[in-house]
């Protein structure tokens, strides 16, 4: 499969380039944008920003390595984090993920077969007020239980 | 300028100069792992922290610059910056900094390359703790063949990440990586991609631990077993400054690693010259001299080979003998060549060897290989003066012009055309002293065993013009020696006043070249002299001792 930005992604880009005073000072974004479209910043994906941006695709691998927020493996559809810093886990964020664990079938880094979920633990989602959180691709669950999850896991398509 | 004093010894600094740098000029050692003078200051490894007076905490001392304070703010009223670094704070810091770095090190230095040159076995005696406090499991990142000379054992690693920093700027070739961060972070490469650039072994020098391993120095023997010569690398006309590891008790070479000099090679030298020992190795050499009897090369003695020689030649008038010099050979050898061929038989006009490699400059933004590949050329021609070429004497020999060939060699890369060879054919007497067993030996009359660039004493020139010391490090094989001597003995056969040592021959050359007046051994000292600055150069070492 060729990987290539579309023609959208491809002006978002030019937009990024715009506010930064070197192509590599856009890289964090680019991938930012990279993983939005592509899903996951794969080989491929590095290679052809490497070509794109100008900058050795060596760097481009050292900086996705570095930032845990890129997906340097493909994730389910839904994306649920499971926060388990302080707050959360006095709140109950351990049972949490262990429901979700035997619900899935997933460890923490794992994809159910059918690519539907994925399930990772991150550190603080900055929600310690509404404890415990869990983050589904770009929303909040706050307040979390284990019915209330399920419920919600049961209405996703 | 700034007014600085470092563990009570005062020193004026210019303005930006580092502590580190400063204390360096006071001859006060800071330990470091991260630093490298040539690349960028990264202060990650924290082992070079000092205590400065009036800052809240401990600082690095790389990337801490010294400059200049208003006068109401200055320390006991004249400092700009008070330094210690042998303070008992300092030293804890460097105690724990060594335990952490330690923290996950195999401790393997029984069976590690780099023992013996380490900087953690070094500093940890110095400043370390001698033991450890961590009794969990150690980390152990698995090894990683990172390409064709260099092996990474990561589990040595302390991610100083000078091989990183040097792919990024000396080589630009952008190879190696951090990859990963914290506990999980290790030096990598892109998948698929490999660390093969012209000069990657330089990692391995630079590497402060035993963690970037060379492939071709792994598990030999340990590096104290070596005798240590300081001598020119004969790899192309860049004359790098290099150190050979040699075992007198084999007469082997194991080892070759830069030294540094500001002005040709500063700290590197690329894989190829680091490798050229092996080519070496692998030539078939010549050990007998060698005389031809009944259309066959039998072995002589030495007073034999030579008297052949000379009675050989003496046949053919100067015009008719073709005398070769060579950029593999000193200074002083093509010196005497010249001085035996042209007061021992009338000789005018010599012939350069132009039958050598020869490629384009491999250009990085710190470090330029030449094309040339050879050490001498500039050398050779100064010493012989105007000269013609080996390809226009061949083809003079195919016409019947010249009848005699002088051919002095040492060049591992000749190489002679099908029509050359056939030219050859028709040299009535053919004098060949060479180190190896080539289309040339095979049509000789007389064969001389000579020495190769790493068995012989002298000078190089390189392309600058920098003249430069050549010293033997091992001994020719068998009954070759080195050229200079056959040279020297072929012109006192000759009843010619010659030059015991290169080190009379360069004297004489020194009053006779232009370009090298005033120059001797001693004056080249390490770093080598340029052409024309002889004058100069005696003059600031006059200085110098003075001071």
């Amino acid at each position: 499969m060729k990987v290539e930005f579309s023609e959208e992604a491809l002006q978002q880009y030019k937009d990024i380039l715009q506010r930064y005073p070197e192509k590599r000072a856009a890289l964090l974004p680019t991938l930012h944008l990279a993983q939005q479209e592509f899903g996951w910043i794969s080989r491929e994906v590095m290679q052809y920003l490497s070509e794109l941006m100008d900058i050795p695709v060596t760097v481009i691998l050292d900086t996705v390595s570095f930032y845990t927020m890129f997906k340097t493996k493909p994730s389910g559809k839904y994306h649920i984090q499971v926060c388990s810093t302080l707050s959360c886990a006095l709140r109950g964020s351990r049972e949490i993920y262990e429901h979700l664990t035997s619900k899935l079938g997933i460890q923490a880094g794992e994809v159910t077969p059918d690519g539907k979920f994925s399930l990772v633990k991150v550190e603080c989602l900055g929600s310690c007020g509404t404890a415990p959180v869990v983050q589904i691709n770009d929303d909040y669950y706050e307040g979390m239980t284990p019915e209330k999850l399920d419920k919600i896991l049961d209405e996703l398509e | 300028m700034p007014l600085v004093k470092i563990d009570g010894k005062d020193l004026e600094v210019a303005a930006g100069t580092t502590i580190f740098e400063a204390a360096k000029q006071l001859g006060i050692e800071i330990p470091h792992y991260c630093y490298h003078p040539a690349l960028k200051i990264v202060a990650s490894c924290r082992m070079c922290l000092v205590k400065v007076e009036g800052f809240p905490k401990l600082v690095p001392s790389c990337s801490t610059t010294i400059g200049e304070l208003p006068p109401e703010r200055k320390v006991d009223g004249k400092y700009d910056m008070v330094v210690w670094t042998k303070d008992q704070e300092v030293k804890d810091a460097q105690e724990s900094i060594m335990e952490f770095l330690l923290l996950n090190h195999p401790t393997d230095c029984p069976e590690c390359d780099q023992a013996g040159e380490c900087h953690l076995q070094d500093y940890s005696y110095q400043y370390g703790k001698g033991y450890s406090r961590f009794d969990f499991e150690k980390r152990v990142p698995r090894r990683k063949d990172l390409g064709p000379n260099v092996l990474l054992i990561a589990t040595r690693c302390i991610l100083c990440t000078r091989c990183v920093r040097f792919t990024r700027e000396v080589t630009a070739t952008n190879e190696l990586i951090v990859r990963q961060r914290g506990y999980k972070a290790e030096i990598d490469t892109f998948p698929g991609l490999s660390l093969n650039n012209k000069l990657s072994m330089n990692v391995v020098d630079i590497c402060p631990v035993g963690a970037l391993v060379s492939k071709d120095f792994i598990h030999k023997p340990r590096n104290w077993r070596y005798e240590k010569t300081r001598t020119v690398c004969a790899g192309c006309s860049l004359g790098c400054n290099i150190q050979i590891e040699a075992m007198a008790e084999d007469n082997r070479i194991y080892r070759i690693k830069p030294l540094y000099n500001a002005e040709v090679n500063q700290w590197w030298m690329c894989d190829e010259g680091r490798l050229l020992y092996h080519q070496f190795e692998k030539l078939e050499r010549l050990e007998y001299p060698r005389i031809r009897k009944n259309n066959e090369l039998k072995r002589a003695n030495w007073c034999e080979a030579l008297q052949a020689v000379v009675e050989g030649l003496k046949q053919f008038s100067p015009d008719e003998i073709a005398v070769v010099g060579n950029g593999y050979a000193t200074n002083e050898e093509n010196y005497l060549l010249k001085k035996v061929f042209s007061e021992g038989f009338g000789v005018q006009k010599f012939v350069l060897n132009d039958k050598i490699r020869k490629e384009e400059d491999a250009v990085f933004p710190g470090f330029t290989i030449k094309g040339e590949k050879l050490p001498n050329e500039q050398g050779a021609r100064d010493m012989l003066g105007r000269t013609t070429t080996f390809s226009d004497a061949l083809r003079k020999a195919e016409k019947g012009a010249v009848k005699a060939i002088y051919y002095l060699g040492g060049d591992p890369n000749l190489t002679l055309s099908d029509k050359e060879i056939s030219a050859l054919q028709k040299v009535e007497f053919l004098v060949v002293q060479d180190i190896f067993s080539s289309p040339l030996t095979e049509r000789a009359q007389v064969v001389l065993p000579g020495a190769s660039v790493y068995e012989k004493d002298g000078t190089f020139t390189n392309f600058q013009g920098r003249v430069q010391r050549v010293r033997p490090a091992i001994m020719p094989p068998l009954a070759a020696r080195p050229d200079y001597e056959i040279l020297r003995d072929l012109g006192k056969l000759l009843n010619l006043e010659m030059p015991l040592r290169p080190k009379k021959a360069f004297d004489e050359i020194a009053g006779q070249v232009k370009g090298y007046a005033e120059m001797d051994y001693p004056l080249l000292g390490e770093t080598g002299v340029l052409k024309g600055e002889g004058k100069k150069a005696r003059k600031a070492q006059a200085e110098q001792e003075t001071a």
